[in-house]
This record gives structure tokens, sequence and C-alpha cells, in this order.
């Protein structure tokens, strides 16, 4: 992934190391994530569902499906709060592989599907004006700028999230399980 | 008293304090357990670093920690001459208010004088540095559930045999980890030949599975044979409008819902979604959504 330069937009941010952190020892670990959000799919409330998954290595570590406290009015809107939620899971997941002392490889790798709000965390000129939508967005954008994390964008056919969002058909839940215990449990 | 009778009629008994006949100590009674999270890292950890997983049972833990509070009882009869005496008790019995955290003091002390040290994000994540035989650097893990201990380490057995020599380690507990807090712990081989753990909910799911067909029965119904999805097809929980259930059946609803959050926890990564879903109806559940929690237990039948 191309590293963009964000020094005019966030300055000379860096990701927060815990004061005192002690020295790492072992084998670094990568981070991955997936992030999905499932727009309206709340028929009475409208509100919209939040799945993650993230992975440490190869072992998925935390499972997430929730229902979005806001209500959004565009798809944009409910994958940028999923985004900042997971943006959140992983600072605090992150923090806690450095007090473990287990040294972390490189920023978090996250995959969303929603091609807006991958380009908008990725292209530090893009804006945005509701207020909510722009808190999450400068979240994103400021872990980042920080190198905690790395978007990019995967089809919506390999979000392994998917399954945390919306109810699916049989055969493709299969295969995403499939996808997921693979990674776990081969 | 007798709290629990084995398959094989041997009784299993324990004195039990009543602790709600003691005030409230000013002392704290606080004792944490490790966060979930913390054992899948540290199994997850283990792989890479090729280390192994040492998993014990400490017995009658809260017996080695003195009792805080002061406490006298009266002797009965199975002390035999000295009945009616007055008598202190000396040891943190299960069941008074403040044995859960001496016991987790009286381990945390032995563990510092082993060299571990208690992380900050987790206080019950216990490391400390080491160095394999061929000049790796790397930390040993500690982690303790109330007297489960695992420990992650390249040879696990020395800090296993140090506590054993100041605790009676439950007979047959100490081994490679295979079930912890109710998941299934398996040794996997990944296709870059590495070896590594897996977690598991699967025999937590039978188990609940049993009850709940127990429960059914006794109402004369079963479980489904078909159930290729968690949720029935097109069924939209919000859209329910069935009959609200009465207060027995919402005890057994938010029962369920229980039974299936900690086989999230433990790994049932296939339901998350669906638990989530039916969830948010824990407070007052309709008769539409039971049906679809019963469907839900057909679909995790079937998918074992």
């Amino acid at each position: 992934m191309v590293r963009t330069d964000w020094t005019d937009f966030y300055g000379d941010l860096l990701e927060e190391i815990p004061p005192k952190m002690p020295k790492p020892r072992g084998n670094p670990v990568n981070t991955t994530c997936f992030v999905d959000a499932n727009h309206a799919s709340n028929l009475v409330t409208c509100r919209s569902q939040t799945g993650i998954l993230i992975f440490v290595m190869k072992s998925s570590i935390i499972w997430h499906s929730k229902r979005q406290n806001t209500v959004e009015t565009s798809t944009f809107g409910s994958e940028f709060v999923a985004m900042r939620q997971a943006t959140e899971l992983i600072e605090a997941l992150r923090y806690k592989l450095r007090m473990l002392r287990i040294p972390i490889d490189g920023p978090t790798r996250v995959y969303g599907d929603n091609g807006a709000v991958v380009s908008n965390s990725l292209v530090p000129t893009s804006t945005l004006t509701k207020k909510h939508n722009a808190i999450c967005y400068h979240r994103v954008r400021e872990t980042v700028a920080a190198g905690t994390t790395a978007i990019g964008k995967v089809n919506t056919d390999y979000n392994l999230a998917d399954n945390f969002t919306k109810q699916l058909s049989p055969e493709r839940r299969d295969h995403l399980l499939q996808c997921i215990t693979y990674q776990t449990k081969q | 008293m007798i709290f629990d009778i084995k398959m094989d009629f041997t009784r299993k008994a324990r004195l039990v304090a009543s602790g709600h006949t003691t005030k409230t100590p000013a002392s704290t009674t606080y004792s944490s357990v490790v966060l979930r999270i913390s054992v899948r890292i540290a199994f997850m950890f283990a792989a890479p670093n090729d280390l192994d997983i040492l998993a014990a049972d400490v017995g009658n833990a809260y017996l080695n920690a003195n009792c805080r509070e002061k406490i006298w009882t009266i002797a009965g009869p199975e002390v035999g001459l000295k009945a009616g005496t007055a008598m202190i008790i000396e040891e943190a019995l299960y069941g008074l208010k403040t044995s859960g955290a001496a016991w987790r003091a009286l381990l945390a002390s032995l563990l510092t004088e082993l060299g571990y040290e208690s992380t900050k994000v987790d206080p019950n994540v216990w490391i400390r540095p080491a160095v394999k035989p061929n000049r790796f650097e790397y930390y040993e893990m500690l982690l303790v559930y109330v007297d489960d201990i695992l420990v992650v380490a390249f040879d696990p057995k020395l800090t296993m045999d140090a506590i054993g020599k100041l605790y009676r380690l439950k007979e047959g507990s100490v081994g490679s980890a295979e079930r912890s807090l109710g998941a299934n712990i398996k040794r996997v081989q990944l296709p870059n030949g590495t070896m590594a753990w897996s977690i598991g909910a699967d025999e937590y799911i039978d188990n609940a599975l049993e009850t709940v067909k127990a429960t059914l029965e006794s109402e004369g119904m079963k479980l489904k044979g078909k159930a290729p999805k968690p949720l029935p097809n097109g069924y939209r929980p919000e859209m329910d409008v069935s009959p609200e259930c009465n207060a027995v059946i919402t005890k057994r609803y938010q029962e369920y819902i229980r039974i299936l959050r900690w086989a999230l926890e433990l790994g049932q990564v296939d339901v998350v979604l669906e638990v989530s879903l039916m969830s948010l109806f824990n407070a007052l559940p309709r008769e539409g959504h039971l049906e679809a929690l019963y469907h839900m237990f057909a679909y995790l039948a079937k998918a074992d």
C-alpha cells in the first residue's frame, strides 16, 4: 500500500505509544481487519448494523456485530461509522498487544468494501460536512496519518465481515465461514 | 455440604461458609479474572514463537490463603470432644466475601517471587522475560482465571512445577490445555507446517443443545431437523408481531441468549450477527423470537 503524505492535514502525527511501554520480545505479529456495515438493516428504527472481524496473524481475535447508535441517511455514513468503530477496536487491540510486550509488525491492514469511505480515508484533500460523520472521518483519517492503520478496499465478495452485518444465503455463509476458519482452524 | 454428585456416584463435597452472615469488610473484596481476549492472544502468541502451553487447576485454591476477616464459629460434633467451643477461622473458606481477593493476593506474591510481572492492560496476565536454549529472547506468559492457570512458555513445566511445589495441583488437571472455560482447545497444523492452537465452542454447544432439547421435549416439541441458516428464511425479528412472552418464557429466552453469547465468546463466529439481532429483544421477547432461537439451536445442532 502506498504511504500518503498527511503532514499538511494532521501535522507530524505519529501513533501514540503507551508511556513506559516495555520492550517487546519475540516474533512480531501482523494484524488485519475486515469492516462492513449494512445500511438501515433494522426495518423499524432504520439503524445500521456494524460487522468487524480482526485477525492477529491468522487467528481471529475480535469478532463484533452490533447495531449502530445513530441513524444514518446514507450507506456512506453507516460505513464510516463502522470504520470508526473498527479503528477504535484496533487501537485498543494494539495497545493491548504492546502492553503484553508482543511486537507489532506495521500498521493494521483494514479492508472495507465501500469505495467512497476507503478513498475518503486515503485521499488527504477530500472533505466532509455532516458533523458526526465528520468526526468519524477525522478519527479514521488520523489513525491512517499516524500509521496505526492502513486502509484498503476489498470487493464485497471477499469481505469476511459481510456475514456479521446481514443474513446471507447458506452457500455464501459457508463460503465466508470457510475463509475465516481456514485462517483460524484449518 | 454436597454440591455435586458425579457420574460414578462419588460425591464432591466442600465446606462452604455462609458469607452473607458477615458484615461487608472495609478492605477490598475485588478479585478480577483474565479477559477472554487475553486468552485468545496467548494462544495466538504461542504459534509464531513456537511455545508450548500447559494448563492446570489448583485444588481447593482458596484454602491456601489466610482468611482476611475476623470470624469465629462454634465447632460442631465433627471435631469430637471439643464440640461446642468457639473456633477462629484461619483459612479463606469458600463462600466468604474476602476469600477471592485473598487467594489472588497470595498467588500474586508467589508469581512475583518467580519473577513474573502483572501486565497493566490485564492484571491477570503475568509475564516474565525468558530466553530459549537457542538464545531467542521472548516473554513467558501466565494467565490466571481464579484457580485455573495457563502457562505459555518454551518449557512451561518448570513454572508449573514451581507452583505445584506450594499448592496441590488437581490430579490429572496438569496437561496440555484441552478445555478452558468451557471451550475446546485443539492443536492443529497450519498449511505452512507451524503448529497452532484452535479454540471452539463445540462441547459447550453440545451441552447447551441437550438442555434445550430436554426443555422442548418436556413440552412435547422438538428441534427442527432442517435449518440451513441460523434464522428462518426472510425472518426479520424487528417485524415480528406475535404475542409477547410471559415472565417464565422471558426468563428462558434470556437464559438462551446468555448461552449463545458465551458460545460467541468461545468462538462460535457463525452466529454473531444473528445473536446480536436477537439480543435486542432480550427485555421483552415475543413468541416468534423464541421460535427463532429454537431455529438457531437447530442450525447449531446441524452445524456440529
